[in-house]
């Protein structure tokens, strides 16, 4: 991670000269929700002004849960899976105060380029609170590249459906 | 009506990422319904322990919209004449996916889906997934796009 935080393009330098601590988690297990696959490696988070933010990074593993079927002959990280990398980031960046917060409304996306087995995605985000519990997150994430891959604005929260 | 053969035959997603189980009903690049039936034993469910709340074992968002996206994936492939071998079909955006309800293993989704624009080789689709008579997911639109596989 060190030295590579100035050629993000869209990096903040602010949350950059703090290196906030890296959260790190070591498998799925560790989540505590069913998750297709462990969709970041670390995360660093940091709070500005009352926005979260945070910063993961993922690494595109074929070897990974799902991803040798997609595709049987050539690794690319779904989109979806980008919206779970975004879900994690979230969670384990609040730690307590996520419990219960689930993806409400994937509000928009846009998956500009695919990103290939090997390939490390970084992704950055704004998480800002809402009334009642909720948060609107905007993310954006490249390759290590440099390409812009995905553009994502989340809404996380509790869902508050009566269990059946 | 597609069964599981004919659907695996379609779609370019392997086991355990296709997750669409059969096509109920389909009228090419006008509307579709697809099945899925979720299971413990899917991947997503392998490292999870037990005893957890409840909600800790709802189908993940993610999956849910990948396989609201297959199914509609079904329209695109019937519109676009399917993914030549230097293609890869990708979801291209998605907007107002809204999370309603949750499902869980032992629950049957039910996608329905319809195109409602095309532009270009962009085809548009909304729709929404249910497990029974609850509505679990409602899509305002998601749209795939053809990319070349040299990147």
């Amino acid at each position: 991670m060190n030295g590579e935080t100035e050629t993000w393009p869209g990096a903040v330098p602010s949350f950059a000269e703090d290196e906030p601590d890296v959260i790190r988690i070591a498998a799925v297990r560790g989540l505590g929700f069913a998750a297709p696959l462990l969709a970041v490696d670390e995360v660093r988070a940091a709070r500005r002004e009352g926005t979260l933010r945070l910063r993961a990074t993922k690494r595109v593993t074929a070897s990974d849960p799902y991803m040798a079927a997609h595709f049987p002959t050539l690794t690319v990280f779904p989109g979806v899976f980008i919206v779970e990398t975004v879900r994690q980031a979230v969670v384990l960046a609040l730690g307590a105060e996520a419990d219960g917060l689930e993806i409400l409304q994937l509000r928009s996306a846009r998956f500009l380029a695919p990103m290939l087995a090997g390939d490390l995605m970084t992704l950055e985000a704004a998480v800002e609170e809402r009334d009642g519990g909720r948060y609107q997150v905007n993310a954006t994430c490249w390759r290590d590249d440099g390409v812009t891959t995905a553009k994502v604005r989340l809404e996380m929260g509790p869902l508050g459906e009566p269990d059946a | 009506m597609l069964d599981h053969g004919a659907l695996r035959a379609l779609l370019p997603q392997g086991h355990p990422m296709m997750l669409v189980d059969r096509i109920v009903h389909l009228e090419p690049s006008v509307s579709v319904v697809g099945i899925k039936a979720i299971s413990g034993c899917e991947p997503c469910y392998r490292d999870l322990p037990g005893g957890l709340p409840p909600e800790r074992y709802a189908y993940p968002a993610s999956l849910l919209l990948e396989s609201f996206g297959q199914t509609a994936a079904v329209l695109w492939l019937s519109a676009l004449g399917g993914v030549r071998d230097d293609q890869v079909l990708m979801l291209g955006a998605a907007r107002g996916c809204r999370i309603i309800g949750r499902a869980y293993p032992g629950d049957v989704l039910e996608h329905r889906a319809h195109v409602s624009h095309v532009v270009g080789d962009n085809v548009f689709v909304e729709g929404e997934s249910r497990v029974g008579d609850r509505l679990v997911a409602v899509i305002e639109s998601m749209v795939a796009v053809m990319r070349p596989r040299a990147v």
